[in-house]
């Protein structure tokens, strides 16, 4: 076995640890689900020549009526409740993942593709072909410790989250370049998004217009933007370096809000970022922390 | 699992998530997007497709991406223009779509006519002190009552 296999099988992640992210993971899949089923509905009365499927949406030529559609959405959030809660866990979670993917397709398949839900697809279908029921999983006894251990399937999460970041940089070097850096480019992207939403009644972002006037700052950003995303890998490392990359990857997020107002909650609400850390340890470091301010 | 499987499950998973790596950048897709959204030039001078209303004053009203059937304002703007460029016939359709619509929205109250246009912006003067483009008007339509 190399060494890259024995550091990816690692035994170094409890079961909970893995049985945590499939409930955050999973119940923001299943709440996000819920929110889009008006939308889907909406969708669905549009001509039938705006659609155009991306991705599992192709399975269907055409739009689905707008009950199905519902009624889809729907079943999709319950086998996603089902998911968070590890019930039946390998017959549900393959089925939950898939509809979770056809869903996000569907909702893509109108002219515009959500970047924001990229991350959280591959997270649960990544989930559903883990040991993620082990434990804290309802009617399943705690299963027998798998050879491979939990370590690996907290990373593979881990992996994929690094993986759309790396790319997002890669992209800015195939499409851009080294022009990138001088953030022009940056203010342009700025500029157009800032413009599209002030057309369409949506809030223009609060820092846009202070950044157009500060190329300083747009070339800081760019190149910070950058690191961070070329970076992302780093973070598999664990400890203080996967600590350090989320924190900035975070500040990132909030900068995209303030000059852009895109808002990608999945990040900047934690979920994505769960697997670099160990959310499991966090309750019992914060007793200490009181035990320790109480002493 | 057996440890071999940890290790074919990652490797096929991991190798799926980067393999937009080597598509051409353009190709986007979902969920695994080659994400060229921000990483693409873009000129600032741009020709963009919107809708915005008329009070029975004259006065301008600016909608929102809801009445287009949407919650996102790229994919109002998607619908606006991919309509625009089938013809005159689906932008007028489209119009009475979004007619339809603002007549049952409250937050659009006194709202007479919504109107599809083509605006020749410059996204840079326009977020420094509000410039605006010329704009060609694509199609008109009344509201009608709730």
């Amino acid at each position: 076995m190399t060494a890259v296999a024995r550091w990816w099988l690692r035994d170094d992640a409890p079961a909970e640890r893995l049985a945590l992210l499939r409930i955050v993971i999973g119940a923001w899949a299943c709440v996000y689900t819920l929110a889009r089923v008006p939308e889907l509905y909406a969708l669905s009365q549009h001509p039938a020549g705006e659609y155009a499927p991306v991705g599992a949406a192709r399975l269907f030529a055409s739009p689905l009526a707008g009950v199905l559609a519902v009624a889809l959405g729907f079943a999709t959030a319950a086998l996603l409740a089902a998911f968070a809660l590890g019930v039946a866990w390998r017959a549900v979670a393959p089925i939950a993942a898939l509809a979770l993917l056809w869903m996000t397709s569907y909702r893509n398949s109108w002219g515009m593709v959500f970047h924001t839900e990229d991350l959280l697809v591959l997270h649960v279908v990544a989930l559903a072909v883990t040991p993620a029921a082990d434990a804290w999983a309802i009617g399943a006894r705690r299963r027998a410790r798998g050879e491979a251990g939990y370590g690996w399937a907290v990373r593979l999460l881990g992996a994929l989250t690094a993986a759309t970041y790396l790319l997002a940089g890669i992209a800015k070097l195939r499409l851009a370049g080294a022009s990138w850096l001088d953030g022009d480019l940056l203010r342009d992207q700025i500029a157009i998004d800032n413009l599209r939403k002030a057309l369409m009644g949506d809030d223009v972002a609060v820092l846009s217009g202070v950044m157009l006037d500060h190329a300083w700052l747009l070339a800081g950003l760019a190149a910070g933007s950058l690191a961070v995303e070329l970076g992302a890998p780093a973070a598999l490392l664990g400890g203080r370096v996967a600590r350090v990359w989320v924190a900035a990857a975070w500040a990132f997020h909030l900068g995209v809000v303030l000059a852009m107002n895109i808002w990608f909650p999945y990040p900047l609400l934690g979920p994505a970022f769960l697997p670099l850390l160990r959310p499991e340890s966090w309750p019992a470091r914060a007793r200490e922390w009181r035990r320790g301010r109480a002493g | 699992m057996k440890p071999v499987a940890a290790v074919v499950v990652s490797v096929v998973i991991v190798a799926a998530a980067l393999s937009p790596v080597v598509r051409d950048p353009h190709d986007d897709g979902f969920p695994l997007s080659t994400y060229p959204m921000f990483a693409t030039p873009r000129d600032t001078h741009l020709s963009i497709s919107f809708a915005y209303g008329r009070a029975s004053d004259g006065e301008r009203v600016t909608l929102d991406s809801g009445v287009v059937g949407t919650g996102e304002v790229l994919q109002a703007l998607t619908t606006i223009g991919r309509a625009g460029a089938r013809g005159r016939g689906d932008t007028e359709a489209l119009c009475k779509r979004i007619a339809g619509e603002v007549s049952q929205a409250a937050r659009f109250h006194g709202v007479a006519e919504v109107v599809i246009a083509t605006g020749d912006e410059d996204a840079i003067a326009y977020l420094r002190d509000g410039t605006r483009g010329p704009e060609r008007v694509r199609a008109r339509c009344k509201v009608l009552g709730p």
